[in-house]
């Protein structure tokens, strides 16, 4: 039996370690709370077939901001140097393009604005644009819009301490080439990082009772939930509540 | 397992010993009586009961072939059993409740070692204790992956590196060199995460900027022999993993060389990976010839031949009519026989002198 004693040890030791940051994570008063609904947190893309009973999860959402000139605004260049990219060459150097394009992502924390001004200011510009959405699906976008960045969640969640919420994300460089507007160098979100969270058991029932979405009905959302960020910046499901 | 290994050599030795005689006797040439010969049969099948007896070694061709078989069917077995365990998990997960799910998680690949255990003391081929051994660790990242969704915890290379030591720990003693090479696999993946986790980037842009895995991968190959102290065959799965990864990252960099952290352009870095494939590859097969690394050799060559395809598409596919492009091939494919050959030759030549 020795013989198996180091792997039964690591796999004991990765399911207490598992299990025991996230009840760390989870114990205490949460560093932020955020009532959010399905608009912002969505049922998983992953389909739940008759042989399929692996649990809920919900995908986080989010505005990007993939427009170069938006996205220069809440995330320039200076913001970006703090999250560790290097600007080193010119935009209009010959090599730009390669250079930005090889360029890793990099982790940062990324301060979310809820239905606030960011929000209603890119409603507005979208409602200008000649082939604006119908209304009908513009009200199942997320209203979660990414407005500050940075490396360090203390300092972020001092200079944003309610009404906001801060993740953990992806963020890359993208390189606009000059017959498409630029050249110009701007960061983007690439991904959520966890961006999707595990519905409890104690909460699957407010969601398995929810009526189904009708063609063509109202796309409401049906329901909201408590989004908390625990002790390691890791985001975790309070609560769920089904919507009038 | 070493005595196992040195058993089929013996057995081995003696079969080719056996048939070497017989073409000898045929040619008239022994000065051995009937007697003598008789002795030196009965003593090889004394010996040959033994070591079936001792070991179950394969002492014949058809038993050999059964038991290449045998290593086929339980791996399918091993690779199915995952999957039922998989699908189990996810037919009935949502319906349990958290402390629950975690202790099945642990269960799963728990119950797998001990089965590994309890069969490889009643089995020296081991083909049970392989299968169950695979299981263990199929169900070990079944339970690193569905802890990591249903905690909301992020997969982190810390999970690798233990399943890295998972899957080397368990290798060790009972000689699974599938297992061991899969477990490799794990520690590059490891290792250049966590470089780039310590860089303050998504561990998973290993995969996106391979110079960290492919130079992790090829230092790997310089610790292959010294395993050869603890089982002969993990050097050569070292050396099999580590080349093969290794090269193959070259493969890419030296055709994709935005995917390169080197301060140069795209077009130079691949330049760069293009004479520094054919580099590596040369020294390896010249090493490996000589050592006698088969895999390596393998390994070495096929590399060489996919670089020498892509190099060809890359250059000509466009600039030449198809015809031609063919012919170049086949024109390349001679020339690199050639080569083939003389090295053979002077093998052929250095083994008979």
């Amino acid at each position: 039996m020795t013989r198996i004693a180091a792997p039964a040890m690591t796999i004991v030791i990765v399911v207490i370690a598992f299990s025991g940051l996230a009840g760390w994570n989870r114990s205490g008063q949460p560093r932020l709370v955020a009532t959010l609904t399905e608009r912002e947190l969505p049922p998983s893309w992953n389909a739940q077939g008759l042989d399929d009973e692996s649990g809920r999860q919900l995908r986080i959402e989010i505005e990007y901001r993939h427009d170069p000139l938006d996205s220069r605004n809440w995330l320039p260049e200076l913001r970006l140097r703090a999250i560790g990219f290097h600007f080193n060459v010119p935009t209009g150097a010959p090599e730009a393009a390669d250079t930005y394009a090889k360029t890793p992502a990099r982790l940062a924390w990324v301060v979310f604005e809820l239905d606030g001004p960011a929000w209603r200011d890119i409603e507005r510009r979208r409602a200008l644009q000649p082939e604006a959405q119908p209304a009908q699906q513009r009200q199942l976008q997320s209203r979660l819009v990414p407005v500050d960045a940075g490396p360090d969640f203390e300092t972020l969640l001092a200079r944003y301490p309610t009404g906001h919420l801060i993740l953990r994300a992806v963020v890359g460089l993208t390189y606009l080439m000059p017959e498409h507007g630029g050249p110009l160098v701007y960061g983007a979100i690439r991904k959520i990082v966890p961006g999707e969270i595990a519905v409890p058991s104690h909460l699957r029932a407010v969601l398995d009772a929810l009526p189904a979405r009708v063609e063509g009905g109202p796309p409401l959302p049906r329901y909201e939930a408590e989004l908390a960020m625990g002790r390691l910046g890791i985001p975790y499901l309070r609560g769920v509540r089904p919507l009038p | 397992m070493t005595d196992r290994l040195d058993a089929q050599r013996r057995v081995n030795r003696i079969r080719a010993f056996r048939a070497e005689w017989d073409a000898v006797r045929l040619a008239g040439v022994t000065t051995l009586t009937s007697e003598q010969h008789r002795a030196i049969r009965a003593f090889h099948d004394d010996m040959l009961r033994e070591l079936a007896a001792r070991h179950d070694v394969d002492a014949s061709d058809a038993t050999g072939q059964l038991s290449r078989g045998m290593q086929l069917a339980s791996f399918f077995a091993a690779i199915a059993l995952t999957a039922a365990i998989y699908s189990l998990v996810s037919r009935f997960w949502g319906r349990l409740d958290l402390p629950l799910q975690v202790t099945i998680l642990c269960a799963f690949p728990l119950m797998a070692l001990v089965g590994v255990e309890f069969s490889a003391r009643r089995e020296r081929t081991l083909y049970v204790a392989s299968v169950l051994a695979l299981v263990a660790y199929g169900t070990y990242w079944l339970a690193v992956v569905v802890l990591s969704d249903v905690l909301n915890m992020p997969l982190t290379p810390a999970a690798i590196w233990a399943g890295a030591l998972f899957g080397v720990s368990l290798a060790f003693p009972y000689g699974f060199r599938l297992l061991f090479g899969v477990a490799l696999v794990a520690l590059l993946v490891a290792f250049a995460g966590s470089v780039f986790d310590a860089a303050d980037m998504p561990w998973t842009a290993a995969a996106e900027h391979l110079e960290i895995v492919t130079g992790a991968a090829l230092a790997l190959t310089l610790v292959g022999s010294r395993l050869s102290r603890f089982y002969p065959p993990f050097a050569s799965v070292t050396r099999l993993v580590g080349f093969a990864v290794g090269f193959a990252g070259m493969l890419v960099l030296s055709s994709a060389g935005r995917m390169s952290l080197l301060p140069m352009s795209s077009s130079v870095a691949e330049w760069f990976y293009q004479v520094l494939t054919v580099l590596l590859c040369m020294v390896a097969l010249v090493i490996a010839v000589r050592r006698r690394w088969d895999e390596t050799v393998y390994v070495a060559a096929a590399a060489l031949t996919l670089f020498l395809l892509l190099r060809c598409i890359d250059w000509f596919w466009v600039a030449l009519p198809r015809f031609l492009f063919f012919l170049l091939l086949a024109a390349i494919a001679f020339a690199w026989l050639f080569v083939l050959r003389r090295v053979r030759g002077r093998l052929v030549a250095r083994a008979l002198a």
